[in-house]
């Protein structure tokens, strides 16, 4: 992911930090900027084919490492901080769509409804609407999934590998094969039968 | 409808079940292009052999491909904005400066507190001199003194008081507006024929000069050479706005004929 401020992070530790061999400010900064340069684009997609508009989808990212940052600020468990951040992500989708804050009307379809408006500039016109109406029954048909599948099957259009996904649901790879099985069987009967 | 019964990642029984189940994982790791040489030609010996394999290979790449293809269309129709790193680097600091912010505010409430605290305490025990002044409680009233005999001083009023049942404050606090503390037993005596005070009612003191003529009007057998005496007492007012109870201020008493009042 490009890297597009420079700037420095912080200043370097204190000699007491780094006598206790506390991590010091600046390298658990560190490690949350490599977390963000790394996830906000998979977490991105994610919070956007979740039905969230741009804008909250932004918002849900920042919020997602801040609280990684206060996590680790306040010492917590290191161990499968992907999954970690994937969990405060689902949260923070859910909390979202609760909040009495929400102003959009939205639905979960609608994101289909912004792509059906975006021109594609490869394939004729007839191409294009075959696709888009393809993408139509694939949301629909991924609301249909069990929560375990629909986060596979999520995961994976927010770009995120097979292994990481299964790192991030704290499951193992072949779990995730069953999984993506059992929702593939379902969105090929869906989409093509 | 598929053959979900057999799968890569479920297979039937039989000899091919652990061949499937390799396969099924790298099908997964296929899709993201991780399978080295070696793994890439089992992987597709073993899709030639089994045809069950070789379908759900299909199936999981159209799949897959619409998946990766509407993740793409969803980041192209939405970009993320281009200050993204920046506001949250910006965001992070204001975090931090709040976090290190937040000692010191605690310790400003803290001494806040003490201080009002502090305040208060001293405003309820270092009175004002003596003047017109009236103070206001609402306190469970005390008990008053029954029967009693003030005196005024040496050489001047006495009020003798001998009647039932009332209580009347003694109010310590609001006698807090002599100049001098007062004796112990310098107690409101209550002005006779007058309904006793509740138990929460809401008081108030006023401290004025009055004849002795009015005591004697009160109710108060007074006896002095002089009826036209004036003594300074504190009247105990109720929340009906009638007077209750009077205590005689023994310092300021202005007949020096001597005598005494009783009821």
């Amino acid at each position: 992911m490009a890297v597009d401020d420079q700037r420095p992070i912080s200043p370097a530790p204190r000699r007491d930090e780094v006598d206790r061999g506390v991590p010091s400010t600046s390298q658990l900064e560190q490690e949350v900027v490599g977390f963000f340069d790394e996830l906000r684009g998979p977490l991105y997609r994610y919070f956007l084919c979740t039905g969230l508009s741009r804008d909250d989808a932004s918002e849900c990212v920042q919020e997602t490492f801040l609280r990684l940052y206060r996590h680790l600020q306040r010492r917590g468990d290191h161990s499968n901080l992907r999954g970690w951040i994937f969990q405060v992500a689902r949260n923070l989708i859910r909390d979202e769509y609760k909040s009495a804050r929400r102003r959009r009307t939205e639905t979960l379809d609608s994101s289909i409804e912004r792509l059906s408006a975006c021109p594609d500039p490869e394939g004729s016109p007839e191409d294009q609407m075959l696709r888009r109406e393809r993408l139509h029954r694939l949301r629909s048909s991924i609301e249909k999934l069990t929560p375990q599948q629909r986060n596979c099957v999520l995961l994976r259009v927010a770009g995120l590998r097979y292994r990481e996904i299964a790192e991030m649901l704290g499951i193992g790879i072949s779990s995730v094969g069953e999984l993506m099985q059992r929702a593939i069987a379902r969105l090929n009967e869906d989409l093509y039968e | 409808m598929n053959d979900v019964s057999h799968s890569p990642w479920r297979p039937a029984d039989g000899n091919r079940q652990a061949d499937c189940t390799r396969a099924g994982l790298l099908m997964l790791q296929a899709a993201d292009d991780e399978l080295v040489q070696e793994q890439t030609a089992w992987l597709n010996e073993h899709l030639r052999s089994c045809a069950a394999c070789d379908a759900q290979q299909a199936r999981f790449r159209q799949i897959d491909q619409d998946l990766g293809a509407y993740g793409e269309l969803l980041w192209q129709q939405n970009p993320p904005r281009p200050d993204e790193r920046p506001r949250f680097l910006d965001r992070m600091a204001t975090s931090k400066r709040r976090k290190r912010s937040v000692i010191p505010w605690i310790a400003a409430a803290a001494g806040a507190l003490a201080a009002s605290i502090m305040i208060g305490v001293c405003l309820n025990h270092t009175p004002s001199p003596a003047r017109n002044r009236s103070l206001t409680a609402r306190t469970p009233l005390p008990h008053v003194k029954q029967s009693q005999t003030l005196a005024a001083s040496s050489d001047a009023v006495a009020v003798s008081v001998n009647h039932g049942g009332a209580r009347a404050p003694h109010l310590r606090r609001c006698a807090a507006s002599h100049a001098k503390p007062q004796p112990e037993d310098e107690t409101f005596i209550r002005i006779p024929f007058t309904a006793p005070l509740a138990p929460y009612e809401r008081i108030q003191v006023v401290r004025k000069n009055m004849a002795v003529a009015a005591l004697i009007a009160a109710g108060f057998e007074v006896r002095v050479p002089d009826t036209g005496a004036i003594v300074t007492a504190d009247v105990l007012i109720g929340q009906d706005g009638r007077a209750h109870a009077i205590r005689i201020i023994s310092s300021s008493i202005s007949n020096n004929h001597g005598g005494s009042l009783s009821q």
